[in-house]
């Protein structure tokens, strides 16, 4: 994904940082740790990668992850903006996961797996972190949802006061703006869902 | 005030379906919040009954009001 070349620990790295995110984007994402000074720098091809040093750090209690975050900043020569995200970094043993997540949607947008296959990590997904079920398209999200909520029993006692179709085709239509279908415009990606559910309503 | 009443079931069961929509949303998110399922649930429950006891409230009007002209309608034959 990327590395980190070189660490420096001025202060005045991180108020130019902490300066730049909080005019661009008007929050004050850094107040909580602008106390913790290490910051790193990677130089490649005359851009700028500034890892703040550490947001978070938990461990998972069930499936034993440690956790570390980073809040990243891109500068960006084209738009002359920073593109933030957060890095964040999953370790359980030999297994190491590192994950760039999306800042404003909280989703994963990309990931490399060391030591962990691609189906243990989405199958495990669920421990780490919620992630949307996605759906091949409308009609999917439509019939899968009734699906799923005619298999758990309680739902089924409750869609037989409520009209649940309704509530569906209302809830599908927020998932659609939301880029949960995979022929939606703004798609957030098939790593980011937790399952994507074909017309039938089975897991693809 | 009947009218009043069958206004509040609906409202109740409005939110009952607000409050299981949004339990459906965040079960399709990936999160299973129980919780807003049984607020949907009392929501339900509660607008169920408030509705039984407005048409008993109704009936019981409709009762008193036939009374009333049965008795008044005694009166006239008397």
């Amino acid at each position: 994904m990327f590395s980190a070349e070189k660490i420096v620990n001025t202060n005045s790295d991180i108020i130019m940082a902490y300066n730049l995110v909080k005019d661009r984007s008007g929050i004050n994402l850094f107040e909580n740790f602008i106390d913790d000074t290490e910051i790193k720098v990677s130089l490649k091809n005359e851009k700028v990668d500034f890892y703040l040093k550490q947001i978070s750090k938990t461990i998972d209690s069930e499936i034993i992850f440690e956790e570390e975050s980073f809040l990243v900043m891109i500068p960006s020569s084209e738009d002359k903006l920073f593109k933030l995200f957060i890095h964040r970094s999953l370790r359980n043993g030999k297994a190491h996961i590192q994950e760039r997540i999306n800042l404003s949607s909280g989703l994963v947008t990309d990931y490399v797996l060391d030591g962990i296959s691609k189906e243990e990590y989405l199958s495990n997904q669920n421990h780490l972190r919620a992630s949307p079920n996605c759906f091949v398209n409308f009609y999917a999200c439509f019939h899968g949802m009734l699906a799923l909520m005619d298999a758990d029993p309680e739902d089924n006692v409750a869609c037989n006061f409520l009209p649940c179709s309704a509530i569906v085709y209302a809830s599908c239509s927020i998932a659609q703006t939301s880029g949960w279908m995979q022929d939606s415009n703004n798609y957030i990606g098939d790593s980011s869902c937790n399952n994507i559910y074909d017309e039938n309503g089975n897991a693809i | 005030m009947i009218k009043r009443k069958f206004l509040i079931t609906g409202l109740l069961y409005l939110l009952a379906c607000v409050f299981f929509g949004i339990y459906i949303y965040n079960k399709m998110a990936g999160y299973h919040y129980l919780t807003f399922r049984v607020i949907a649930m009392i929501f339900l429950v509660t607008a169920f009954g408030h509705l039984f006891y407005t048409i008993y409230l109704l009936a019981s009007k409709k009762d008193k009001e036939n009374e009333e002209y049965n008795r008044l309608e005694n009166i006239k034959e008397d």
